[in-house]
Formats: C-alpha cells, structure tokens, sequence
C-alpha cells in the first residue's frame, strides 16, 4: 500500500485528479443544462403553441389504432354488445 | 483398460482445477440468489448459467471458449483461416461493445421521462451521484490500477451494467469479466447496499418529507426532450454518443407515437435475446484462470465502495439542495441517482414506506433514477474521451 502523501505527488495521482474533477464538472454541467432546458421547455412550447397550436398528428392518431391488439378488438366488441343492448332495453 | 484411462483424461473431473470448482460454486451460488431472493434474476441466471458452462475444463485443441477467437495465420505462403468458438462468436457483441448500446436501445423504448420533466431540478441528483464514479477512479489509481483500468473501475460506481461493460471493453477488456460481474452484483444487492446507508444519512424527519405530485406533462415535451437532450449531452461530451444516440433513439421511438411496433420490439424480444446473449457470455468468460485473481476481488472492494459514495452522494445533494429550497425534497430520493433503474427508485419507495406507509416516492424517484442513467452514460463518454 503507498502511502497516501506520496501517492499523491505521483503523476498518475495529478493526472487521475484532474480527470476526476474535469469529469465531475462535464457531467454536472451537461445534466444542469438539461435541467434547465427542461424547466424553460413548458414556457418554450407555450409560446410556440402561440403560432402552431397542438393538435393529435394524423400518423399519431392512425397508430392508435395500429396498436389495438386483439383482445382491445374483443373488448371494444364487448363494449359495444353492452351498449346495444342497453339501447334495446330503453 | 488404456482406453478408459485416455477417456478419463478427457473428462473434466481430471483436468478440473480448485479455481474451477469455486468459479463453479459462485455461478449456482447465483442462479441461486436469483430465484430464492429475485435478486435481478433476468442477469443473474444468464451469468450464473454462464459462470457454469465457461468452468468446465477444456479439452485441449477444441475451440470451445469464449476465448478461443477466430485467426489468420500465414503459413507456408497461405493464408489459412482458423474458425473461433461458438461463444466466441456471441461473446464478440461484449468485446467490441455492441451489446450494450442494444441494450439502451430497449431501455430508452421503455423509459417514461414524465417524472423527470415535470420536476427538472431533480435531474441534478442524477449528477450528484456520479461522485461514486470519479471517487472510485482515484481509489482504483491508488490501488495501483493503470488510469484506463481506474476508469474501467471506476464506472461500477454508475450502477449501469452496459455502461460498465461498455466501457471496460474499451478501455480494459482483461479486467471486463470481473467489472461486469461486480456491477450486476451489486446493482442486484441495491436492496441490501443502500438502505443502512440511507438511514445513516437521514433524519427521520427528512424521511417523513412528502413530495408535490409530479404535473401532467405534454405529449410534446415528451417528444421534444429525447432529441434535445440528446444534443446537449452529445455536444457537451461527444464520447457518449453512442450510448446516448441509442438510448434517446428508443425514447424516441417511444414517444414519437408513430413507431410503436418499433418501440415494442425494442423493449420486449430485442432487449430480452441481447440480455440472454450478453449474461450468458459475460458468465462464461469468467474462468477460474482469468477471473481468481487479487485484481478481482480489489475490483469487488471498490465496487462495493462506489456504491455506498455513489449513494450518499445523491443523498447528501438532495440535503444541499433542501438548504435553498422552499418545497423540499426527500432525501431519499436523492439515493435513486445512483441510475441502476428501478431497482434504486424501488428501495427510495420501500425505505420512504417504512416511516410513513401513505408516503409515495415511487415516481419522485424515478427522476433521479433516469437522469443517473444519462449522467452515467456521460461519465463513460468523458472518461473513454481522456483515456484513449
């Protein structure tokens, strides 16, 4: 085990230091950015919605459906079996 | 009689060595961990397996490790063309790094930023956490590790699996066994590590602080965060792109609405046949021969070590934080920065119940969870970026 004084005049120790605290300081400031992108974004889109106002894409709203699987089909059938006869009674 | 001889030195129990049977006993010690105390068992059982089938001895001149790689030889004049093995050819995808970026890619697809996005500040405990990565790197230099095995090392402290094997494929691939099996290891003992180190670092009135419940976020944020934030790490630390490009990829797919086929691909079968093929193959590259090693059980140390700072780190950020902060944080939370997701989130919840059962941290935690991803993915960047 070296000691820890003289470990640290070692060059690896000088270059491992500044690596961990160039690292360090890279992360935290990309992950600040980030915050702070996210925390202007709802303000950003408010101002943008302002010009193209949001509205369910056509693409969007076609793979809904792409995504109905079979057994929403048999529930949806479901549903609707229930609703008919509802209506049958009143 | 002779012919039972040459056949008894053929069989593994003659050319068995001590370190194969431990190596052996670690790999059902394992499987075991995984299915009596559902410790990450979709990794441990693969890697158990693994730990298993790369012991058994070889029969000299077969190809059967994972080590035995494919060769060119020139040989009077002609080239001749030596095929590998079987788990040679799967644990390439290790070697060169290809499978852990698929494994991004399936986590993006499944990961739900909403938490994040409607509570930005939390990002920074992602980045808190990462402390447990630059400290281990030290350790591991003053350990006497080279700077590119430190970095290797030091990565376990990102409680990201793929991010750790990633990296060691780059920068140290003689030490990658040992560094994957200490980073599952331990992000399968997240339950055991962190708590005790929770509550050493908490008051029972921070415990006890509720949370705002995270706002609605709009299916635009949504759509807009992966590809901005993409850029801004990216930018920032360009040696991530890959981990990163992948990951915000998936997110993508996700969130874009209009590829869900994709997306479910991505975080069913595609994450699933990359994990088998992964764990199996990281196990098996885990012979006695290579694996028993001081090196190893230092590595073991540190990890254990980079785990506990990586968490206190977080913790103690959060306790920062509360200092300017009108609405506080539990810091708890601060502990799921440590990104082994969302197995941290889980016990931030758990610990939280303890104290108070109609206290959820649950999503507060996720935040932290997933930005820990991200600030791992980052630190890998940088440190494959200097240690070339």
């Amino acid at each position: 085990m070296v000691d820890p004084f003289v470990f640290l005049m070692t060059d690896s120790a000088h270059r491992g230091l500044s690596i961990a605290v160039a690292g360090m300081l890279i992360v935290a400031v990309a992950l600040t950015v980030i915050s702070l992108f996210i925390a202007a974004l709802p303000k950003l889109l408010g101002y943008a919605a302002k010009v193209w106002p949001e509205s369910e894409s056509h693409r969007a709203a076609a793979s809904h459906h792409e995504r109905l699987d079979p057994h929403d089909e048999v529930l949806y059938a479901a549903i609707g079996y229930a609703l008919y006869l509802k209506h049958q009674k009143h | 009689m002779d012919i039972f001889l040459e056949f008894w030195k053929t069989t593994g129990f003659s050319s068995m060595t001590f370190g194969n049977a431990i190596m052996i006993v670690i790999g059902i010690a394992f499987i075991t961990l995984a299915i009596k105390k559902d410790y990450e068992p979709l990794l441990l059982v693969p890697i158990g397996m693994g730990a298993v089938v790369g012991n058994i001895p070889i029969i000299e001149g077969m190809s059967l490790s994972v080590y035995d790689m494919h060769s060119w030889q020139l040989i009077d004049g002609q080239i001749e063309y030596t095929p590998g093995s079987v788990l040679s050819y799967i644990y390439f995808g290790v070697s060169w790094g290809l499978f852990p970026p698929l494994i991004f890619l399936g986590i993006g697809a499944m990961t739900d930023f909403s938490t994040m996005l409607s509570n930005p500040k939390l990002v920074l405990l992602g980045a808190a956490a990462q402390v447990g990565v630059f400290l281990t790197f030290l350790g591991a230099i003053y350990l006497g590790f080279s700077l590119k095995e430190a970095g290797a090392i030091g990565i376990i402290g990102g409680a990201d699996g793929p991010t750790a094997i990633f990296l060691s494929a780059k920068l140290a691939p003689h030490l990658l066994g040992a560094i994957a099996i200490a980073a599952y290891s331990y992000m399968a003992l997240v339950p055991v590590i962190q708590p005790p180190v929770m509550r050493l670092l908490t008051t029972r009135k921070e415990r006890l602080i509720r949370m705002k419940p995270p706002r609605n976020v709009s299916k635009r944020e949504k759509m807009i965060f992966p590809v901005a934030a993409f850029l801004i790490a990216t930018l920032i630390a360009p040696g991530a792109v890959v981990l990163l490009g992948m990951l915000f990829f998936g997110n993508l797919l996700k969130e874009s609405l209009v590829t869900e086929r994709l997306a479910n691909t991505a975080r069913t079968a595609m994450i699933d046949i990359v994990t088998i093929l992964l764990g199996f193959s990281v196990g098996a590259s885990t012979q006695a021969e290579t694996f028993l090693r001081p090196q190893s059980l230092m590595i073991f140390g540190l990890g254990a070590l980079s785990f506990v700072v990586a968490t206190a780190g977080g913790l103690l950020f959060a306790k920062f934080m509360n200092l300017f902060l009108s609405e506080k944080i539990n810091p708890l939370v601060g502990a799921a920065g440590v990104s082994a997701v969302p197995d941290s989130a889980r016990v931030v919840q758990m610990v939280g119940q303890q104290e108070d059962p109609h206290n959820f941290l649950l999503m507060h935690a996720m935040a932290p969870n997933v930005a820990g991803v991200i600030g791992s993915a980052i630190a890998a960047g940088v440190l494959w970026s200097v240690l070339p």
